[in-house]
């Protein structure tokens, strides 16, 4: 599903914010991307959702060598991520309704299976009183809802959120983590960055650390850490560690 | 066509603007249209009127006796009479050589001691090749000096300045338009770089360039519908004003000179495609710079 070989990111002459990045995720998979702030997670679920190219290595999508995507073939592959972005970027303009129609919308779904799908969806995260309410009526919690339900609502093969949780209490927290689980369990890969520790232990899932601009798998099932040097992500949910692609 | 759309640019302050230029430069178009049209017209209908028709001028001696003048425009009639091609011909009463000069002369044209030379007006066959030479020398055997105006020179020079004319408009007409489309790429890079962020986000959602695309063409088609149809409006006031304030003047100061400003049905068309020429050019123009810029987007 994901592939990175080598990735190295770094903003102009700054610091190298990743460095020498080598995992695989296993289509179907759940992972957590800890670290802490500014280690470099959002810049990695960026290269990741295709909003950024690395400075170095391979980075591969859906089997696909994105360095050898041209840009038509990019909207193919962004409209199979779904992305729940830290500060949301909804469309101040469009309702609530519209914000989470939009990924249909460009995929040229019906306006009467819109319809029925957003606003089931709008229900299930408790907004179904909002659909036309604009994001700027909106609580951060709220809008932080809508922006996961855009993320979700076409049934995206990989979904990607930078801290989906961080504006919501508990209970809706949990609620929306089950909402990413049971989105899991249909295939769709899952990667959530975070730094809530409480959310992490409590979901036994993999986790990607990065720390000092590399990364490492840690699966708590197995309670094993794997240095990103040596082999490294598992080939699919609940297996041990896999070799290092093109490593014997 | 005008769905749905995800940036609001019905919000930009172009919005607001952009139907007012587009409007003025439509208004010069129809104006220069409707000038060249008009022209074309008169043009055709001078070359149509002087096409069947010669003046013969035969400049009697003031001192030529009355019968002697009188038989040497017998001999002169019967020879244009007999020339092949002619279907007819008469003689210009004073009167009417005086209506010719009066522009010149004043209305007591006749009553001048200018002595006034007689005018032949002959009518031929449009298909008919007259040998003018031919007929200028044996008249001039009748009546020393006489000549023979086919109007080919003043026909030359009057098209030659009308066909002028229409290259001036259709510069003035390219000039509007090329206006017009460096207006529309203007406001719709103002509009990229004010929904940058939006664009950024459908775009990371999946949209392709294309899709982005459509709603800027779609804006710039309806603004341009809207500016396109009140610069005909105004262009038509203005067309059938001058039409008539020159007709006014024309037949005040010059009955019976054939310049009618009048459009045919056919030509009212050709102005009432205009607005829709100069939309689809703001929504091809919209649609090309935000593909240009775009492709320029990771």
């Amino acid at each position: 599903m994901i592939l990175f070989d080598g990735v190295a990111v770094q903003y102009s002459a700054g610091p190298p914010i990743l460095h020498d990045v080598t995992f695989t995720l296993a289509p179907g998979s759940f992972h957590f991307l800890v670290g802490r702030s500014g280690a470099g997670k959002s810049s990695m679920l960026k290269v990741m959702y295709l909003g950024l190219r690395p400075t170095r290595g391979t980075v591969s999508l859906f089997g696909r060598d994105v360095a050898s995507l041209n840009r038509a073939e990019m909207p193919a592959l962004r409209r199979r991520i779904g992305v729940v972005f830290q500060d949301f970027r909804l469309i101040d303009h469009l309702s609530t309704f519209d914000n989470v129609a939009l990924p249909l919308r460009i995929a040229g779904v019906r306006e009467s299976e819109i319809k029925k799908h957003v606003t089931e969806l709008l229900a299930w995260v408790g907004l179904k009183d909002h659909l036309e309410a604009l994001p700027a009526t909106l609580s951060g919690g709220q809008q932080q809802r809508v922006s996961i339900a855009r993320a979700v609502i076409a049934r995206p093969s990989l979904l990607l959120a930078d801290e989906p949780t961080g504006n919501v209490d508990d209970v809706i927290g949990l609620r929306l983590m089950y909402l990413f689980e049971e989105l899991n369990r249909l295939g769709t890969t899952v990667v959530i960055a975070t730094h809530n520790d409480t959310l992490v232990s409590r979901f036994s899932h993999r986790q990607l650390r990065i720390e000092e601009s590399s990364i490492r798998v840690f699966d708590p099932r197995p309670m094993t850490a794997y240095p990103s040097t040596t082999p490294t992500a598992p080939a699919s949910p609940g297996t041990g560690p896999v070799r290092r692609p093109g490593v014997a | 066509m005008f769905g749905h759309s995800d940036l609001p640019l019905n919000r930009d302050a172009s919005a607001r603007f952009l139907p007012w230029i587009i409007g003025f430069m439509t208004y010069l178009c129809v104006i220069a249209v409707a000038a060249s049209l008009t022209v074309d017209r008169v043009a055709e209908r001078w070359r149509q009127g002087l096409a069947g028709n010669l003046t013969v001028e035969l400049p009697f001696p003031a001192e030529l006796e009355t019968e002697k003048r009188a038989e040497q425009l017998d001999q002169a009639m019967e020879l244009i009479a007999d020339t092949p091609g002619v279907t007819g011909a008469t003689v210009l009463e004073d009167q009417q050589i005086a209506a010719l000069l009066e522009p010149w002369l004043g209305p007591d044209a006749t009553q001048l001691d200018v002595p006034l030379p007689t005018m032949i007006a002959v009518t031929r066959r449009t298909d008919a090749v007259i040998d003018l030479s031919g007929l200028r020398t044996k008249l001039q055997e009748i009546v020393p000096g006489a000549a023979v105006d086919d109007h080919g020179d003043w026909v030359a020079d009057a098209l030659g300045f009308l066909r002028s004319l229409q290259v001036l408009a259709a510069a003035l007409s390219a000039l509007a338009l090329g206006a017009a489309a460096l207006t529309v790429i203007f406001v719709t890079r103002t509009g990229l770089a004010t929904h940058r962020g939006v664009i950024e986000v459908v775009h990371l959602i999946g949209a392709p360039d294309r899709y982005i695309a459509r709603q800027f063409q779609s804006q710039a088609l309806k603004l341009g519908i809207l500016g396109g149809v009140v610069g005909l409006g105004f262009g038509a006031a203005t067309v059938l004003g001058i039409g008539r304030l020159i007709a006014y003047s024309v037949d005040a100061a010059n009955p019976g000179l054939a310049f009618d400003f009048r459009l045919l049905p056919w030509q009212w068309a050709v102005l009432g495609a205009l607005p829709l020429v100069v939309a689809l050019l703001a929504m091809f123009t919209a649609r090309r710079t935000v593909m240009r810029s775009l492709a320029k987007m990771l």
